[in-house]
C-alpha cells in the first residue's frame, strides 16, 4: 500500500485493515475510537487499485456518514475497516510517521 | 483470544496488537472559553463572561435516581407537581380555539387559545366521569366530552348538561373547569401545577431574563419537531444534551472543529433553577492528536456553512485570520442568505457556538443562529423510558410562517433516516439515541451503585440533580 502526500509503501498482511498495518509498522493515523467503525477519523480516499474494493459492509457504511460530507465520495473508504486484497494508493493529509521510529516487525516496509 | 476452554483460538495472534495509546490529558488544554470569546474579532454579548461556577464538588450520584420506581414517585410528587414546565411553543396554538395537550406523567392539561388571544389552562378531564377532553392537538369551537357532550366553552366556563334533569346535584354556576396556571416566556407557554407557586419571571430568575434579553424569538418560527420514545430515564436523556464531554467519544465527526474541552459550564447561586453552556466551534480539540491546522479546521466548518466557497477566495483563511474568525465570516455570510439577518448583530460566538441553557426542569432553548434549538425530555410513567423532542426555531422575514408538524418517530424510527429534516444534526442525535439506552441498561449493573462525574465538564448534570434533589427534599 503506498500512502500520499507522505509517499510511503507498506505491506499489509492478508485480510489486515489498512490502518492496522500502518499502525504495526509505526505510523501515525487520525483516528478517536481506534477502529471501531465509530470516529469515522480514518478515512482515507483511494486514488489507485490494482484489484477492485470489497464493498463496504454496513457497519463502515454506517461510520462513513461520520466523514465530513464535503469529503465524502465513492472512493472514500475506513482505513480501520478497509481490507484491500492487491496493491493500493490511498491519500490522507494526516497519516505521519512520527520521529522516534519503533523497531520494525515482521511485515516490514517494502 | 483464547476460548473459555482453552480450546480452539477463535482469533490469531495479530490480535494481540495493541493500538498506540490515546494522548495522555493530565492537565486543562492550555486556553479557556473566557479567552476565546476575549480576542473573538467580533465580541459577544456581556453575559457571556459572566462564568459563574458554583462549585458542586466531586461527589458521586447515586445511579437508581435513573431507575428506581420509588425516585420517579418521589419527583411527580414532590417536583413535577411544584415547577413550572414548558408546555408548547404558543405559535403552535395561534389561533382562538387551538389547543395544545400537555402531558406529564398521567396528569394532562389543555392549554387554549382563548378568542381574545390569551391563553389559559384546564385540567383535561371531563367533569362528569373524567374522559379527557381532548387527546391530541386539535381546533375547537368549544370543549365537548366525546362520552356524553357535556360541554364547556373555550374559557372553560359551563355550557351544557346532558339529561340535565338527571342530575340535580349539579350547580352549573359553579360547574367550571378547573385552571392550571400557564404564562408565556419568549414565546413559549409554561405550566404550573401548584396554586402558590411564584409567578414564570420570579422562578426564572432576573439573571436568565436578563441573558435572553438580547435573544427575542418574536421573529423565529418552529421549523423542525422531532418527537422519540426512548429507553432512558428523562434524566439520562438530559445528561447527553448539558454537558459536552461525550462529543469527543460519541460525536467524533466534530471533533476537527468543536472544543468542547475548553467549554464554559456556567451555574449562578441568584438563578437557582438555571443552567448554562457555550462550547466553542470554529477550532479544534485539542484533545485530538494529531490536532488539526487551521486551514483544515475551516475548511471543515466552511463546507457545513457555505460549501459552494470551498475552493473559491472566500473559503479561504484570509491573512491574519484564524479558524475560528474565518468560520464565523463565512458563517455570518450564510445567515444573511438563508435568514436576511442583519450581520452586524452576530457576534462570532454567536455566530458559531454551541450555547445551551437549561430552565429546570423541562426546557433547553439555545439562543443563537448556529444552533437554535430547544430539546425536552419527558419522563413516561416507567422510569426507564421518556420521550426526547427535538425543535429547531428559524428566523423569517415577513409574514410568520406556520409551525411545522410534529414528526414523532415513535419508538423505532430513526434519526438519520426518518428525520432527515435535521440535517446535519440528524447523525448527532442518531449517535446519542445509539447510546442512551445502552447507558439505561448498564447504569443498573454498576456494582458501586454510582455514576462518577467530572467536576466542570459535567457540572451542570450536579446541578440538575441539585435542584431535583432540592424540591425532593422539601
Ligand atoms: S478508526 Fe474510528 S472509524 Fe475508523
Ligand atoms: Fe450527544
Amino acid at each position: 500500500m503506498r500512502i500520499e502526500p507522505l509517499g510511503e509503501t507498506i505491506r499489509l498482511r492478508p485480510g489486515e485493515p489498512l490502518m492496522r498495518g500502518a499502525q504495526r509498522q509505526g505510523l501515525s493515523w487520525p483516528t478517536i475510537c481506534h477502529g471501531q467503525a465509530f470516529c469515522g477519523q480514518c478515512w482515507v480516499r483511494v486514488t489507485d487499485s490494482a484489484e477492485p474494493l470489497p464493498e463496504p459492509d454496513a457497519k463502515e457504511r454506517n461510520a462513513l456518514r461520520a466523514v465530513p460530507s464535503h469529503l465524502q465520495g465513492p472512493t472514500v473508504r475506513l482505513a480501520c475497516q478497509l481490507k484491500p486484497t492487491g496493491t493500493i494508493t490511498v491519500e490522507r493529509a494526516q497519516v505521519s510517521r512520527p520521529a522516534p521510529t519503533p523497531k520494525p516487525e515482521q511485515g516490514q516496509a517494502e | 483470544m483464547e476460548t473459555l476452554d482453552g480450546g480452539a483460538r477463535v482469533g490469531d495472534a495479530e490480535d494481540l496488537f495493541d493500538p498506540p495509546p490515546l494522548k495522555p490529558e493530565p492537565e486543562h488544554p492550555p486556553l479557556y472559553m473566557r479567552d476565546v470569546l476575549a480576542r473573538d474579532p467580533f465580541p459577544p454579548p456581556a453575559n457571556m463572561f459572566e462564568d459563574q461556577q458554583a462549585y458542586l464538588g466531586s461527589g458521586p450520584i447515586p445511579a437508581s435516581r435513573y431507575f428506581s420506581r420509588d425516585y420517579a414517585a418521589l419527583e411527580k410528587e414532590k417536583m413535577w407537581s411544584k415547577v413550572w414546565q414548558f408546555a408548547c411553543w404558543g405559535h403552535d396554538i395561534p389561533n382562538p380555539g387551538d389547543i395544545h395537550v400537555y402531558r406529564i406523567l398521567d396528569r394532562s392539561v389543555l392549554v387554549v387559545r382563548q378568542r381574545d388571544g390569551s391563553v389559559k389552562a384546564f385540567v383535561n378531564a371531563c367533569l362528569h366521569r373524567g374522559r379527557e377532553l381532548c387527546e391530541t392537538h386539535t381546533h375547537q369551537n368549544e370543549l365537548k366530552c366525546p362520552y356524553h357532550y357535556f360541554t364547556w366553552g373555550l374559557d372553560g366556563s359551563h355550557k351544557w348538561t346532558p339529561a340535565k334533569w338527571d342530575f340535580p346535584q349539579l350547580d352549573e354556576k359553579k360547574f367550571s373547569l378547573p385552571e392550571i396556571r400557564v404564562e408565556e416566556w419568549n414565546g413559549f407557554l409554561f405550566v404550573n401545577f401548584d396554586t402558590d407557586a411564584p409567578n414564570l419571571a420570579s422562578y426564572m430568575g432576573s439573571r436568565f431574563l436578563d441573558h435572553w434579553k438580547g435573544w427575542d424569538f418574536s421573529n423565529r418560527y418552529k421549523a423542525v419537531h422531532v418527537k422519540k420514545t426512548i429507553n432512558c430515564n428523562w434524566k439520562a436523556g438530559m445528561d447527553a444534551f448539558i454537558e459536552g464531554f461525550h462529543a469527543f467519544a460519541s460525536h467524533s465527526q466534530g471533533a476537527a472543529i468543536s472544543c468542547e474541552d475548553i467549554g464554559q459550564f456556567d451555574i449562578y447561586d441568584d438563578a437557582p433553577h438555571m443552567s448554562r453552556f457555550i462550547l466553542p466551534l470554529g477550532m479544534p480539540s485539542f484533545r485530538l492528536d494529531p490536532r488539526p491546522d487551521d486551514a483544515t479546521a475551516f475548511e471543515y466548518m466552511c463546507a457545513g456553512f457555505l460549501p459552494e466557497a470551498l475552493g473559491t477566495d472566500e473559503g479561504r483563511l484570509q491573512p491574519g485570520e484564524d479558524a475560528r474568525a474565518g468560520s464565523a465570516r463565512v458563517a455570518r455570510k450564510s445567515y444573511v442568505k438563508k435568514y436576511g439577518i442583519d450581520p452586524a448583530t452576530v457576534s462570532d460566538s454567536e455566530a458559531l457556538d454551541a450555547i445551551s441553557y437549561f430552565m429546570f426542569p423541562n426546557f433547553m432553548p439555545w439562543p443563537t443562529l448556529a444552533y437554535p434549538l430547544v430539546y425536552r425530555f419527558t419522563p413516561l410513567e416507567d422510569p426507564d423510558w421518556c420521550v426526547w423532542e427535538t425543535m429547531l426555531f428559524h428566523p423569517f422575514t415577513g409574514e410568520r410562517p406556520p409551525s411545522c408538524a410534529v414528526n414523532d418517530l415513535g419508538t423505532d424510527g430513526s434519526m438519520v433516516d426518518d428525520a432527515t429534516e435535521l440535517g446535519g444534526l440528524a447523525l448527532v442525535l442518531h449517535q446519542d439515541d445509539v447510546q442512551l439506552p445502552a447507558v439505561q441498561r448498564g447504569m443498573k449493573n454498576l456494582a458501586s451503585g454510582e455514576l462518577i462525574l467530572t467536576e466542570t465538564q459535567e457540572l451542570r448534570i450536579r446541578h440538575l440533580h441539585k435542584v431535583l434533589e432540592d424540591y425532593i427534599n422539601r
